[in-house]
């Protein structure tokens, strides 16, 4: 499970995993839009949009740190994530690290809901991530 | 209004291409040349550095001439760290360079109108032109420091747009 992380990094990541399941995690989709089209100005130009692709990390616990106190201003939450998922799915998609993912990462969906994704901070072991943390933030269009 | 939205980024992206052909950025895996337009591009929550940054502010537009005059601010947004092999100290000069860049790539200050919505792209028969970049003075936060310069751009909106 924790094929990424090793020795006493890989322990401090399974009890992660644990904690979180035992919290509920749940399983959320990272949205990551496929490769630009090379010598194609459409996207450039706004007029079409790339592919995504949908990949379920989890374990992840979802939670409100900020309700929405003014018009306009999304309510602000967090996501708890696993380090385990998230190494993995950058090592097999090719990405050069998890702040290239993120980076590239259109948002997260979150009960069929888009929250885009506002910063990534990590807890670390030995010098290794255990656990993500995604400070994540609805869509303004979607505030009501 | 839109294509002359269009024509300017993409003749600024092309000159630019010629003036610094080592600006460049990546996208999503695709070298780009280092000019974007932030309204065409996925939301981020934060903006590549050494690349300059198009947004589309206020608009004017003139609907007493033969053809509708559309006039269009673009704010062009650039800033840089510097070298960090050089801990940032060249940053006052990679801007400057920027500034320079922006002057050249924005001369001269017209271009055939183009139609990017049609395969492939249709020359129209109206031109865009744009008036003297106005520079404001360099912001500086922190170990950044970037700069923004304002042009108009003018447009007749022709038949059909």
């Amino acid at each position: 499970m924790s094929q990424n992380l090793d020795g006493r990094a890989g322990a401090a990541a399974r009890v992660a995993d644990a904690l979180l399941r035992s919290l509920g995690g749940s399983a959320v989709m990272l949205r990551v839009p496929g490769n630009a089209m090379a010598a194609a100005d459409a996207e450039q130009l706004g007029l079409s949009e790339p592919q995504f692709e949908e990949i379920a990390i989890g374990p992840a616990v979802y939670r409100r740190v900020m309700a929405k106190v003014a018009d306009g201003k999304g309510e602000r939450a967090e996501l708890l994530v696993s380090a385990t998922t998230i190494l993995r799915i950058v090592g097999s998609l090719g990405y050069a690290s998890t702040s290239v993912l993120f980076a590239q990462a259109a948002g997260v969906v979150v009960n069929g809901t888009l929250l885009q994704i506002m910063g990534v901070s990590s807890s670390e072991i030995f010098g290794q991530p255990y656990l993500y943390r995604l400070q994540v933030r609805g869509a303004l269009s979607e505030v009501v | 209004m839109k294509n002359a939205k269009d024509t300017f980024y993409v003749t600024l992206r092309g000159r630019l291409a010629t003036v610094n052909p080592d600006r460049t950025f990546v996208v999503r895996g695709l070298v780009r040349p280092g000019i974007m337009v932030i309204e065409n591009e996925m939301v981020s929550a934060e903006l590549p550095a050494d690349v300059f940054l198009l947004r589309w502010t206020e608009l004017q537009i003139d609907t007493l001439q033969a053809m509708p005059v559309a006039v269009m601010r673009c704010e062009i947004q650039y800033f840089t760290d510097g070298d960090s092999d050089n801990a940032g100290m060249d940053r006052g000069r990679t801007l400057t360079e920027m500034d320079t860049e922006l002057l050249k790539i924005l001369t001269p200050q017209a271009a055939a109108k183009m139609n990017y919505g049609t395969m492939p792209a249709s020359l129209m028969q109206s031109s865009i032109f744009w008036g003297d970049a106005v520079f404001e003075g360099m912001a500086v936060n922190a170990e950044r420091v970037g700069r923004v310069a304002r042009v108009d751009v003018t447009s007749y909106e022709e038949p059909g747009e």
